[in-house]
């Protein structure tokens, strides 16, 4: 973990902003406000780990147009909507976007807690998740090229004599080229290559 | 029987009955001196045929000395009545001259009676038989009497005063009358004279024939004065006929009065009498029968409108145009009507009081549906108002929803703070302070909530425009940013006051943008744009409100009619009402296309008179 999870609250009434902010802070979260959705966009960078809270209407971006913007560059900033109204087909829009909550003023402190640390859980979730994965790419990135089709074939779910005949070299360097790629790759098992492989998004020989 | 005898007497009675005929009109009119005067002319005529019939029939000198002495008498009256007759039948005629013409005449009378023979004869020599026209008459030659000058030159004078009451008569217009009178009189006045001159001064061989001549002159009196006669019927007739048309007109007038439940009704200028249909009287509550004067009316008149009465009709003597005036009576009962009174005044000739003369109609229930209808409108703009208010209900649940939301959070991050060992005590009381404000702001919404939905009595005060416009503005704030609409506002600094009812006028602004967020709602998002202006312009605040959506159609007057609506379910009362409203404040609201594809709508107050 580079920093430790924050909330970010955006809303535009400041009356609400502060007392959002004492409450969580009360609590023990860590909180940045800002006033506008372009305030926080300005200073949002994308590695940053916490959570949103979020007020749906607001003059210039509203919330919705927010969590669009922050999906389309691949953020992975969970969202708990908070709304004085209580208008079903924006709950709905929210929670397809990935909204993590939708909740109605005035809210309970217990309720936005738990959504909040649902929300950060998931935050850490993917946090870890995004930092395996780095690992893994790294480690993919350290193969050769030889290493890297037979990589490919082997999660494919070839035997080592058919993945010699394909790549045209003997059934013994192939064993070799395989024991290599799993250290390196740092699995020990073939579902987990396949799992690893996966998650890299590196497709199986043949496909 | 001699020819002479026969014609002579003929003429006399003639003469007779037309003096009988005028002197029975005079007996019965008094004033018809004229009349007498004929008459009087008519019996001397008649005398003088007489006489001259005795001098024309005289066998001697005696005899036709004695007839031509007492042909005077008869000749005196007949100058005498004719002086009188030119006076009373033609009105005019010199006064000493007429005098003249009597005294002379009377005059003569003296040497008729005491020289000579008679006045035109000193002495007659002889008498003789002659023959004229087939007629055989007496004829005298004799010395004439010089005072026969007398009685000529009282002739001379008569033509005189004739031709002079002929020609002022003439002058007046009579002009037919003196024509008639002036001329034939004097024609035969003239001639009958001449030829007794000759006849006296032995210029010809005729004798005296002066009563053909005179008979000629009654025949054109006697039309005359039958002609009066006959204008004097006719006009008695067309009187009639005149009186029956006033009669029915009269009655057609009342009829139609009553018909309209109106009351005809006119006070006497100098006395204040007062005459009025039935009709009238019942409106005023009065009985038929007693004589009412202006005091009766002003009694049964309140006594709050009482001297609002009066001064109106006093002033009325003096305006040229019709008055009117509302006011009430109270009826013997103690119920009070309401009547409308139009009345002008009527002056006759001379410069005394006019009367007043007018209509009154009781408007009683006339009143009585207007305060309805204004009752009713009144609820109507409240039932408007809450319907606007309903639109916004999310709106306004929102508006109420923060500081409640803001509240909650803050207290309940208090509740945390003073669980902890050391609660900083400096936020908690910042804490405290926002919940109070914030309570506060709720109240307020409440409060202009409340305001909104009474039903509002009308309250003017000064009013700040810019200040309505971010009311309304804030009000509607959570709505327009839901529904995506961005506002344009671009107020003039230091506008003046605009005297007005707050609700209301808030209620047309509302209205206005509610409309225009309405129209944009189908623009793509970020495209919704609303743009509100305020400046002053010649001696009105003006407003407008413009959108760029859907527009209004051709005849944009027509969005203003009660009942149009483009909303499912609307109820089309919000643009009428607001012209109502703004009508009411002495503004103008009007919409138009604009450029942008949409619709503006702007609005024009006055601006607030400053009281001393």
């Amino acid at each position: 973990m580079n920093s430790p999870a924050r909330v970010f609250i955006v809303d535009d009434d400041p009356g609400m902003l502060k007392s959002l902010e004492r409450l969580l802070r009360a609590e023990g979260f860590a909180v940045s406000t800002f006033a506008t959705a372009k305030d926080f966009l300005e200073t949002y960078r994308s590695r940053d780990v916490g959570c949103l809270v979020l007020d749906v209407s607001m003059p210039g971006i509203t919330g919705i147009e927010l969590q669009e913007q922050l999906a389309r560059s691949g953020g992975s900033l969970p969202i708990v909507f908070l709304t004085g109204h209580g208008d079903i087909p924006m709950s709905v829009r929210a929670m397809k976007g990935g909204a993590v909550d939708f909740l109605t003023k005035p809210v309970e402190d217990g309720d936005l807690f738990r959504a909040i640390r649902t929300a950060l859980r998931k935050a850490a979730e993917g946090h870890a998740e995004a930092c395996r994965r780095e690992v893994l790419r790294q480690r993919l990135s350290e193969l050769t090229p030889r290493e890297l089709e037979v990589l490919k074939q082997v999660i494919a779910g070839k035997l080592n004599k058919q993945i010699a005949a394909e790549l045209g070299t003997g059934e013994q360097n192939i064993k070799i080229h395989r024991g290599r790629v799993m250290k390196k790759m740092g699995v020990e098992s073939l579902p987990e290559l396949v799992r690893a492989a996966e998650s890299l998004g590196v497709p199986p020989a043949g496909f | 029987m001699n020819s002479v005898t026969i014609i002579w007497s003929m003429m006399a009675s003639a003469c007779l009955v037309l003096a009988l005929v005028h002197g029975f009109v005079w007996f019965r009119r008094h004033e018809a001196v004229a009349n007498l005067m004929f008459s009087l002319v008519a019996a001397s005529t008649a005398g003088m045929s007489m006489m001259e019939l005795w001098m024309l029939q005289a066998n001697t000198v005696e005899e036709y000395g004695n007839a031509s002495r007492w042909l005077h008498v008869p000749v005196w009256v007949l100058v005498v009545s004719l002086v009188g007759f030119v006076r009373s039948y033609l009105g005019t005629g010199g006064a000493w001259l007429g005098w003249a013409v009597c005294g002379l005449r009377t005059l003569s009378l003296v040497p008729n009676f005491l020289t000579g023979v008679s006045l035109n004869y000193q002495e007659i020599t002889a008498v003789e038989k002659v023959r004229v026209f087939g007629l055989e008459v007496t004829r005298a030659t004799g010395v004439p009497n010089p005072w026969m000058l007398l009685g000529q030159v009282s002739l001379v004078l008569l033509v005189v005063f004739v031709i002079n009451a002929s020609w002022k008569a003439w002058g007046g217009g009579a002009w037919r009358r003196a024509g008639a009178v002036g001329i034939s009189l004097v024609a035969f006045v003239v001639a009958g004279t001449a030829q007794a001159v000759l006849v006296f001064w032995e210029l010809t061989k005729m004798p005296l024939l002066v009563s053909p001549f005179f008979m000629g002159l009654m025949l054109v009196m006697a039309v005359e004065l039958g002609v009066d006669v006959l204008r004097a019927e006719r006009l008695a007739r067309d009187l009639r006929g005149k009186d029956a048309e006033l009669r029915d007109s009269q009655e057609r007038l009342r009829l139609a009065a009553d018909a309209a439940n109106a009351g005809l009704w006119s006070l006497q200028g100098e006395n204040g009498l007062v005459w009025a249909t039935p009709k009238a009287l019942e409106i005023f509550g009065l009985r038929p029968g007693p004589r009412y004067y202006l005091a009766d009316l002003l009694r049964v008149i309140h006594p709050e409108d009482r001297e609002r009465v009066e001064e109106m009709a006093l002033k009325a003597q003096e305006a040229r145009e019709v008055l009117r005036i509302e006011y009430r009576v109270v009826l013997a009962d103690g119920r009070e009507r309401w009547l409308t009174s139009w009345g002008r005044v009527w002056r006759r000739e001379g410069n005394g009081a006019g009367d007043l003369m007018g209509v009154t109609v009781d408007v009683t229930e006339r009143r009585a549906l207007e305060d309805e209808m204004n009752r009713q409108r009144t609820e109507l703009a409240h039932l408007s108002r809450v319907a606007a208010l309903s639109e916004l209900s999310g709106s306004l649940a929102h508006e109420l929803n923060q500081p409640l939301a803001i509240i909650l959070s803050n207290a309940q991050a208090g509740q945390r703070m003073l669980s902890q060992e050391s609660p900083d005590l400096i936020e908690l009381r910042e804490i405290i302070a926002d919940i109070i404000s914030e309570d506060r702001r709720a109240g307020e919404v409440i409060r202009r909530l409340r305001a909104m939905l009474k039903r509002g009595e009308a309250n003017r005060m000064p009013i700040a425009v810019n200040e309505l416009i971010q009311e309304v503005l804030q009000l509607t704030r959570s709505d327009l940013i839901g529904r995506g609409v961005s506002v344009r506002r671009e107020l003039a600094p230091e506008l003046p006051l605009i005297s007005g009812d707050r609700i209301p006028l808030e209620q047309v602004l509302l209205n206005l943008i509610i409309n225009a967020c309405d129209a944009v709602s189908g623009n793509g998002v970020g495209d919704r744009i609303v743009g509100i202006r305020s400046r002053l312009e010649g001696g009105a605040v003006h407003i407008a409100v413009e959108d760029n959506g859907c527009g209004l159609p051709e005849d944009a007057e027509a969005v203003f009619a009660a009942f149009y609506t483009t909303k499912p379910g609307g109820l089309g009362m919000g643009l009428s009402i607001c012209r109502t409203i703004v009508g009411a404040h002495g503004g103008r609201i009007w919409g138009e296309k604009n450029g942008k594809g949409g619709a503006t709508f702007h609005l024009s107050l006055p601006v607030a008179e400053k009281t001393a």
